[in-house]
């Protein structure tokens, strides 16, 4: 386990998360103007809405151990006018020779697995869908700085609120981008590799630590948020968004 | 094991993941689906003091920030402010309000791809400053009332029981030239508030942001919001080191105006030519921007009437050049109509008006050139040109700056309307009326202007200039002067030829020759009635155009494409918008070689004059993929710029070195050598057979690095007439790699600073190496030590560390033998494990860690 001195860590709480996992899932989230039950939005087509839906999950090892970075690291970068140079995502793994050291390795991927039921591909065909994330910047009620003051969904990426387009518009006849296979006899997967450093950057040229001045403006930021123990999070949601037949 | 200290493990995020599984029948449901990271969640920011300053010149990586004003009336709050400000009466500076901050500003954003303006900091400031002056009054009514600039329309209301004329007290004689000191309550009224405004082409609004009135006298919206539209308010603008064209084009309108004619009854249009500054002196003195009319000239005898050239802004410029010592940049804009019209009697028009007409497919335009107040005459090196020049007693030029030239302008050669044109006034009478008359300069036939624009230099910005000889007021000649030729008078000014004294900003500029020498007509009358004689005098007139040259670098190319459309698109997709060249304006010397051998800082800035020398800090091939890249001065590859690797084999060149009375000095980031020492061109050819173009290649994967890139042109000196762009790079280097002890415990400061250096400077007690390399580079165990260690040698990382491992275990018995393998280098601010030993190997690795600034490492053992 790596050994570190840490002034302030927290663990967070995982409340209000767990709560999103036994609801809402009879319905998919078309757009952002809200809810809207699929079977009744397209007429004629025999659209079943199952319950305790979930798209996929995310890539883990036998133990169930899973890949996810969790560290994050600003820094000046290279380019000061390149706001998605300078933010960093770490994995921690056990070191490859030395043994029983934990170090983070710099690794901005985050694979999911999306499963889907070609079964289902006659009834369904023609119907057109992004396979994309939610990405949410969160601060802690009370956040003395928010996330947002730093950090957004870089601007070339396609965005529509917080959807981020992560492939081409597919119709449920066709495959997916990626090469799928079999999942329980029934299923196939897909895999979809996410890049955390090309969905964020700095939020401008004044908040990226170039300077020591900008570099103590989030020095007091960080600071004054553990002080008085409000965190900051990244919620991704993984979703998909009906686009029309 | 050894708990280090670190100053930023702050607070935790986290990747906070859960899916909501949406509810089609297609996706599997009820597999895991949510998972939250409970290990260590952090947040971190690289502490390292160095690395806020490092690699970064801060002459050139400045911010700016750009004000662009509606209208040039702001010039005149500006200019109350600098009187009062530089003034010996300290209690002015309270005051003076400078033009941005008097009613707010507006700001552009890109919102669902589309520009969007916000108005900004507008009731407060409006409310702070009411009653400031009438300048300032002026604005703040047109603001808060919604007053409306009309344009051709405004000819409907144009009523001639309002009329205004200069014999009376609306029309202030001793305002000449500042046509803002006569607006008094009556002109907010009814139609003079149609009128006055435009006299002497002072005002203008953002016409994008118009509100226009509806027919019951109430008002629409204009940009989605009426009332906070903003037309008539200053657009701010923050970039950093430069504004690029396509940045500009992007976020920047162009403001309007429209003027009535008060002799004629008529209302004509004239067009924003091109954004203008104050010159500012280093004691607070400055230039006016130009106007139209400038009241110190003598109409008669100089019908080429304006301002100070050199004041107009030019995007791709260095703008330190137009910056006040805050890094603020004021534009003020410049309408004309292209002509200059008489001083002491303005409802005359002008003469010798110049424009150029161009449509393209959804729009056409016109843009008047706007004349430069200095002349080439005989005092000045006209005689030098040569015989064919004794007959112009004068010469002067005009300039249209900052035209788009894109594929979509229709050529006149194609076309029979004649797209492009430069056309002149040829009104008869002693001036022409503010409409003209206006006529083909050209003989337009095969010029094809566009077409040879485009193939030859490519789409993007240009500058047009216009010489114009004059064949002097005396001469009666119907047909002017039978012994000129100003075919080449352009390559002759910018050759410099050593007799010229005029024109210096011309010097070196590289025209491109436009079309044979045309002439320009008007005539004008001697004498009264009934003895009035009228004289027709031609005038030869040549049209150049200047490329703008537009900078771009493209990098992570390969030197392999299917074909020539994949070629384009993929060379184009990779364009990234950070990398533009600046102009650089500093002196650059060049290293010399003495007679004896020795190397010094040459006495000659190798650039004064060059007005094309660029700069490009910063450029980041630390992670590209391929190694090839490509320079262009245009969005499309031209095939006849030429790039070479630096004019010598050897000798560098230092930017902007520091005199010490005749002594250079220099810092190492002013060092360039030629491009070779990184680049190569051997292999430049992107080819499918039938398409190629010019690249260049770091010279293998250890050159991937941090670059700045110079380019110094060089024009041609032989008949090959081949023009070259020499290439001169510096690569960044790190200041510092420090490695210390186990247990070392990195202090901060109150700042969370990294405390590296005692408080002389001195290294700590606990470092045991310190080294330096190109950034870029891979952390190498054999790297030299860039300080000497304590027996006054320089010594390898690997040598340094195992060294202090041996005395390690020595102090710590238990571990019993030299076993390196429990050793590493963990980095202190991340905490990655940067280097170990391989017992397999036997060496140390380092799974090419790359240096990309400073470091401070701390030796580890494995518990």
């Amino acid at each position: 386990m790596l050994k570190n001195n840490k002034l302030l860590t927290f663990l967070v709480s995982f409340v209000g998360t767990g709560t999103l996992l036994g609801t809402g899932f009879g319905v998919w989230v078309f757009n952002e103007n809200g809810e809207l039950n699929l079977s009744h939005s397209i007429d004629g087509i025999n659209v079943e809405i199952a319950t305790e839906a979930t798209l996929g999950h995310f890539k883990n090892d036998e133990s169930g151990y899973h890949y996810e970075p969790h560290i994050l690291v600003f820094d000046e970068g290279t380019n000061p006018t390149d706001l998605n140079d300078g933010l960093s995502f770490y994995k921690e793994e056990q070191h490859p020779v030395l043994e029983g050291v934990m170090a983070p390795v710099r690794d901005d991927e985050l694979e999911i697995i999306f499963h889907k039921d070609d079964s289902f591909n006659e009834v369904n065909y023609g119907l057109k869908f992004q396979i994309g994330a939610s990405v949410e910047l969160i601060s802690d009620e009370s956040a003395t700085a928010q996330l947002t003051d730093f950090i957004q969904i870089s601007d070339y990426l396609y965005t529509d609120g917080n959807f981020v387009d992560l492939t081409s518009n597919f119709e449920i006849g066709e495959e997916f981008e990626h090469e799928g296979t079999e999942y329980q006899g029934r299923f196939k997967e897909y895999k979809y590799v996410m890049h955390l450093n090309d969905l964020f950057s700095y939020k401008s040229e004044d908040v990226k630590p170039i300077t020591e001045d900008a570099y103590r403006i989030l020095y007091t930021a960080f600071t004054e948020n553990a002080k008085n123990k409000k965190n900051w999070h990244i919620r991704i949601n993984f979703t998909a968004r009906y686009i029309g037949d | 094991m050894f708990r280090k200290l670190r100053m930023f493990i702050i607070s935790l995020t986290l990747v906070l993941i859960a899916t909501i599984g949406t509810a089609f029948s297609i996706f599997y449901f009820g597999d895991l689906s949510f998972y939250v990271n409970d290990l260590d969640q952090q947040l971190r920011v690289d502490n390292v003091k160095e690395n806020y300053t490092f690699g970064r010149d801060e002459e050139l990586d400045k911010e700016y920030t750009i004000y662009l004003f509606p209208s040039s009336l702001y010039s005149v709050i500006y200019r109350d402010y600098l009187n009062k400000k530089y003034d010996d009466d300290s209690n002015n500076d309270q005051t003076a309000i400078k033009p941005e901050e008097a009613f707010g500003y507006i700001e552009a954003s890109l919102e669902n791809g589309s520009v969007v303006y916000t108005a900004k900091e507008t009731g407060s400031k409006q409310n702070t400053y009411n009653g400031y002056n009438n300048y300032y009054d002026f604005i703040r009514n047109l603001e808060e009332n919604k007053y409306y600039i009309r344009t051709s329309d405004v000819k409907d209301n144009y009523n001639s029981n309002y009329y205004i004329d200069n014999s009376g007290n609306e029309l202030n004689e001793s305002g000449l030239g500042d046509p803002i000191l006569v607006l008094n309550d009556k002109y907010k009224d009814s139609h003079f508030k149609f009128k006055n405004q435009f006299r002497y082409d002072r005002f203008g609004a953002w016409g994008d942001l118009y509100a226009a009135p509806k027919s019951n006298g109430e008002y629409v919206k204009a940009n989605g919001s009426y009332e906070d539209a903003g037309r008539y308010l200053p657009q701010k603008l923050v970039v950093r080191q430069s504004a690029t064209a396509d940045y500009f084009s992007t976020y920047t309108m162009e403001p309007i105006t429209s003027m009535g004619d008060a002799s004629s009854e008529g209302w004509y249009n004239i067009v924003f030519s091109s954004w203008t500054t104050f010159e500012l002196n280093e004691n607070g003195g400055y230039e006016n921007p130009p106007y139209t009319n400038d009241q110190n000239k003598d109409f008669s005898l100089w019908p080429f009437l304006s301002g100070d050239i050199a004041s107009y802004f030019d995007i791709m410029q260095n703008l330190d050049i137009y910056a006040d010592g805050d890094n603020v940049i004021r534009l003020f804009p410049y309408f004309s109509n292209g002509k200059n019209y008489n001083i002491s009697d303005p409802s005359y028009g002008g003469r010798d008006g110049l424009k150029i007409r161009f449509n393209n497919q959804e729009t056409s335009g016109e843009k008047y050139f706007m004349y430069n107040g200095n002349t080439l005459d005989s005092s000045n090196g006209l005689d030098s040109l040569g015989s064919n020049y004794s007959d112009l007693d004068t010469i002067h030029y005009a300039i249209l700056s900052n035209i788009t030239i894109d594929s979509d302008l229709y050529d006149i050669s194609s076309e029979s309307t004649n797209m492009f044109a430069v056309e002149t006034d040829i009104s008869a009478g002693s001036c022409a009326a503010w409409e003209g008359n206006w006529q083909n300069g050209f003989e337009t036939g095969n010029l094809g202007i566009v077409t040879e624009l485009l193939s030859r230099y490519g789409p993007g910005l240009y500058n047009f200039y216009v010489f114009v000889g004059d064949s002097g007021l005396a001469k009666d000649n119907i047909w002017g002067p039978t012994n000129f030729n100003i075919n080449d008078v352009g390559e002759l000014i910018s050759t410099g030829n050593s007799n010229l004294t005029a024109f210096s900003e011309l010097r070196n500029k590289k025209f491109i020759s436009l079309g044979d020498t045309a002439n320009l007509f008007y005539d004008y009358t001697t004498g009264w009635w009934p003895f009035q004689t009228t004289h027709y005098v031609t005038r030869p007139f040549k049209l150049y155009a200047e490329k703008v040259s537009e900078g771009r670098l493209y990098n992570n190319l390969t030197n392999s494409y299917a074909n020539s459309t994949e070629l384009q698109q993929i060379i184009d997709n990779n364009y990234n918008s950070s990398y533009n060249f600046v102009m650089y304006t500093y002196p650059i010397h060049r290293i010399e070689e003495g007679a004896d051998g020795s190397l010094s800082v040459g006495n000659t800035n190798i650039i004064e004059n060059n007005p094309y020398v660029y700069l490009l800090r910063n450029v980041n091939f630390t992670d590209v993929e391929n190694l090839y890249f490509q320079i262009r001065f245009s969005k499309t590859y031209i095939d006849n710029t030429s790039f070479e690797l630096g004019k010598d084999a050897t000798m560098p060149v230092i930017l902007n070195p520091k005199d010490n009375n005749g002594s250079y000095t220099y810092n190492e980031n002013q060092y360039f050598v030629p491009g070779r020492e990184f680049f190569s061109e051997d292999v430049i050819k992107f080819s499918d057979n039938t398409t190629s173009q010019e690249g260049f290649k770091l010279n293998n994967e250890s050159y991937k690095g941090v670059y700045d890139i110079l380019l110094i042109f060089n024009p041609s000196t032989s008949s090959d007439n081949q023009d070259v762009f020499h290439i001169y790079a510096y690569r960044h280097m790190i200041n510092f790699i420090k490695v210390y002890e186990i247990g070392t415990e990195i202090k901060t400061d109150n700042d969370g600073l990294a405390i590296h250096t005692k408080d002389n400077g001195e290294p700590l007690d606990s470092q045991i190496w310190q080294g330096r390399a190109n950034l870029g580079k891979y952390l190498d165990p054999s790297m030299k030590s860039s300080v000497p260690n304590s027996s006054g040698e320089l010594v390898t990382l690997q040598n340094a560390l195992e060294s202090y491992i041996r005395s390690y275990i020595i102090s710590h018995p238990t571990y019993g033998s030299y076993d390196f393998s429990k050793f590493y280098l963990r980095d202190y601010v991340t905490d990655q494990i940067v280097m170990y030993y391989d017992t397999n190997t036997k060496s140390w690795v380092t799974n090419d860690y790359v240096l990309l600034k400073n470091y401070l490492f701390i030796v580890e053992v494995v518990s």
